[in-house]
């Protein structure tokens, strides 16, 4: 599946751009300050019209809605989780959401989540103290458990600070398993993520994956 | 079911940090603050107006009533202060005026000079309206103007009926007095009536026998003149009579006397006369035989026995002749004595005729004079009635009264209205009439408290699902929720701790509860439509209903444009619901306010219900801005 996103803009808060994220791949796209990084990831979700330009997915599975097909995960001021909360109460919200069944199957499944990633000592954590890492991987596993999706849109995973190789790790993942992942994140974070890309040996190379690399010139369109 | 979970973790988020319990808790105090103050604070001030400080200024010079000298003013005074229903404060006017002005005294209340002068002289002849002076300050309170206002009607009310009381009492019992003498003079006319219509009906009798004797008298000396008139020549008529009639009788007896003598004569001659037998013998001895003395003697007996009859026959006219002679004698001493006694009967007439005129003048006279007097008699009749039915009627038209009916009437007439007033329901104090409104805008305030940190919709809910109804329903039931937990505690302080009774508690806690939560889904759809402009909204839609509810003044005194909207906006109804059920009044009503706040409720459930539907679907910039509230 290959989500084309062509001369979408959104007011004053996005100039007009392109973006293009296909399965399997990992899109970065910079972009940051305010609400942005939250609206191009409504956007690209297929959860907000843009002012200009269109969202056209091609060879949609099922002819479903994008909407249904891509999640969005952590966009803040959208459905980031409120700071306080424990991770274990989000993630069963998270599940509640995505799956069927009710608060019973949803708790016992964020039970089984947290324990298959390592993370049950954070299960009361209030989630802004839970490591960015560990919040992102679980955020997003959460979110893909919702049947038939295709797609996920990681908003501004860099704002909770970390290493941003540490979530492009797991972005990675989870275009290995077949997504079409992007992930917003600011200029800095998408360069050192973008760098990662070429630095790290141990990922393979996917040669067909055309990345959005933010050259130069391109970044000071896309600003 | 999705959405218990939805509500789960907004309640979660709310109760996700010590802070946040006590935000929470605060503002879910506010209602039961708001609530339980007002109406602790607002319960009976009419029963606690002792500690309002009011001067009383008394400058009453007194007055002389029914030979005592009275001072209503100092009476009034007295009165007032040992009430103490207000802090009354004797004071002189000026010392009350300064006071006034330095809000020491909320009102002043001032009995001049002449107050009971003129209070007094209401059952004299120049009566004079009594004062009592009130004097207030608004820019002390307003409300104690009002007060101030009733005060001095209440002392105006009792004065009125204590002294009108008297003045009626006065007049009652003068009216009594002349009612008694006036049913003498009833009585009286009543007894002249009577004699009067008697003396008429005998005048009327003694005028119908005057005319009667005046008609008799009339004739009578008619008939004497006329008698008079025909007897003036008698007395020389029967002078003539008795002339005639001695001639008469000289001539009779002077027959007589010549017959008597032949007849005597004739008598003895035929006494000699032989009689048959004589003859007989007679003849025989002439010696004639049978046949020749029966044709003798039948020649002479008849002769004989004629002449006999012929004797006789000339006695008895001489008899008859003698007694003609006697008989003429008589009538001509008769008619003489006649004649003799004639004049003076002629005189007599004459006299008796005389008489008889002046009698029928006299009688005329006094029948005309009858008349009169019976005519007379007849106005006085007339008039004597008149008077008797007058002063029957008049005193009719005063009631008789004993004295303790005076007393009751004067009683009456001096406060001659009272008030009645029959409940069908009841609030127990001030603060209980106005309780219905103040939980009702108890519970909007509690669910505007609440919108500002309950979110109207979750956001990550919208994000991650497309189905509007659980997330319209958990929008909704999260702060319904809070909302009627908030009823609760303001159902127990009022109920409890402020002790108001309440007739139907389940229902108007079921009807609060209600309120509450369609309150919920009102503020709810204008957060969820506008943002933190709809919380604003929120704000400006409490403030109307505050002032159409209702609940204070009746809400037909509302200017027209308001009056509207009474009917119109939810609190009216919650307002009207809570009353029935605290107050124990009309079901019906209450059923009927239920359903009214049900449609606002489904109704805001249903617009909520789009707008959720429509954001999860496709958000707009609108959707994402920041709350200005925070």
């Amino acid at each position: 599946m290959k989500i084309t996103a062509s001369g979408i803009s959104k007011g004053e808060v996005l100039p007009q751009q392109d973006v293009v994220y296909a399965s399997g791949e990992v899109t970065l796209v910079a972009v940051e300050g305010g609400q942005r990084p939250s609206v191009l990831g409504l956007i690209l979700s297929g959860r907000m019209a843009p002012d200009t330009g269109d969202v056209a997915p091609e060879a949609l599975r099922h002819s479903r809605p994008l909407r249904d097909q891509v999640v969005l995960v952590d966009a803040p001021e959208v459905n980031a989780p409120d700071d306080a909360v424990a991770l274990k109460d989000v993630l069963i919200e998270d599940l509640v959401y995505a799956c069927p069944g009710g608060r019973v199957a949803a708790a016992k499944a964020a039970r089984t989540l947290l324990a298959d990633e390592n993370a049950a000592e954070f299960a009361r954590t209030a989630i802004h103290e839970v490591p960015a890492e560990v919040r992102v991987r679980l955020l997003c596993e959460a979110a893909v458990r919702h049947p038939g999706t295709t797609g996920l849109v990681l908003v501004a995973p860099d704002r909770h600070g970390g290493d941003p190789r540490d979530w492009y790790r797991v972005a990675r993942s989870l275009a290995d398993r077949g997504l079409a992942v992007v992930v917003l994140a600011g200029h800095a974070a998408v360069e050192i993520a973008s760098g990662l890309f070429v630095e790290a040996p141990h990922l393979p190379p996917t040669q067909a994956l055309p990345v959005i690399e933010p050259e130069p010139e391109a970044e000071e369109e896309q600003e | 079911m999705k959405f218990p979970t939805i509500v789960r973790s907004e309640l979660k988020r709310l109760t996700s940090s010590p802070m946040a319990i006590l935000a929470l808790v605060a503002l879910m105090a506010v209602p039961i603050l708001y609530a339980g103050l007002y109406l602790w604070g607002n319960d009976d001030p009419y029963g606690n107006l002792e500690n309002v400080p009011v001067a009383l200024v008394v400058e009453d010079e007194g007055a002389e009533q029914n030979g005592e000298s009275v001072n209503y003013g100092e009476e009034v005074r007295d009165q007032l202060v040992e009430d103490g229903s207000m802090d009354w404060h004797v004071t002189t006017a000026a010392e009350a005026a300064d006071g006034l002005t330095a809000g020491d005294y909320d009102f002043i209340v001032t009995l001049g000079a002449d107050f009971s002068q003129n209070l007094t002289s209401i059952s004299g002849d120049d009566p004079q309206r009594a004062e009592v002076q009130l004097t207030t300050n608004d820019s002390n309170n307003y409300l104690a103007t009002t007060i101030g206002n009733q005060v001095a009607e209440k002392v105006r009310n009792s004065l009125t009926q204590q002294v009108g009381e008297e003045a009626a009492l006065t007049l009652l019992n003068g009216l009594a007095e002349v009612r008694s003498n006036l049913v003498s003079a009833s009585d009286g006319a009543a007894t002249l009536a009577e004699g009067v219509h008697s003396a008429k009906e005998a005048a009327d009798q003694l005028a119908d026998g005057a005319a009667t004797a005046k008609d008799g008298a009339t004739q009578l000396s008619a008939g004497l003149t006329t008698l008079k008139d025909s007897t003036a020549s008698m007395s020389d008529q029967t002078a003539q009579l008795a002339s005639g009639a001695r001639q008469v009788a000289d001539g009779n007896a002077q027959l007589s006397s010549q017959v008597q003598p032949a007849a005597q004569k004739i008598d003895d001659a035929v006494a000699d006369l032989p009689t048959e037998d004589d003859v007989r013998a007679d003849l025989e001895k002439l010696g004639l035989d049978d046949d020749q003395i029966d044709a003798v003697v039948d020649l002479v007996t008849p002769a004989g026995d004629d002449l006999r009859d012929a004797n006789q026959q000339i006695q008895d006219a001489a008899a008859s002749i003698q007694q003609l002679a006697d008989g003429s004698e008589q009538v001509a001493q008769g008619t003489q004595t006649l004649a003799d006694q004639t004049p003076t009967l002629v005189d007599g007439i004459a006299s008796a005729q005389a008489g008889a005129a002046s009698l029928a003048d006299g009688v005329t006279q006094l029948s005309d004079g009858a008349s009169q007097l019976a005519d007379g008699l007849g106005d006085l009749d007339t008039g004597a009635a008149e008077l008797s039915d007058g002063l029957k009627d008049g005193l009719a038209q005063i009631p008789d009264q004993s004295e303790d009916e005076r007393e009751t009437a004067a009683r009456l007439i001096s406060d001659p209205v009272a008030v009645t007033s029959d409940k069908y329901t009841a609030a127990e104090s001030y603060g209980a009439g106005l309780a219905p409104f103040f939980i009702s805008l108890a519970a909007w305030i509690g669910i505007y408290a609440l919108f500002l940190i309950v979110k109207p919709y979750s956001r990550r809910a919208i994000t991650a699902l497309r189905r509007p109804l659980p997330i319209t329903l958990a929008a909704w039931v999260t702060p319904a929720a809070l909302g009627a937990v908030q009823m609760l505690a303001v159902f127990a302080v009022v109920a409890g701790l402020l002790g108001f009774s309440t007739a139907h508690p389940w229902g108007m806690l079921g009807i609060m509860v209600l309120t509450s939560a369609t309150f919920a889904a009102i503020i709810m759809a204008l957060n969820v439509l506008m943002g933190s402009v709809g919380q604003f909204l929120g704000l400006v839609m409490m403030v109307v209903q505050l002032v159409t509810a209702g609940g204070t003044f009746p809400y037909q005194t509302l200017p027209a444009p308001l009056r509207t909207l009474h009917e119109a906006l939810p609190m009216s109804h919650a307002v009207d619901g809570i009353r029935q059920l605290m107050y124990g009044g009309d079901m019906g009503r209450a059923w009927s306010a239920a359903l009214v706040l049900g449609i606002w409720l489904v109704g805001a459930l249903l617009v909520s219900g789009l707008a959720i539907w429509r954001m999860s679907m496709k958000r707009t910039m609108r959707d994402l801005r920041p709350s200005l509230i925070g």
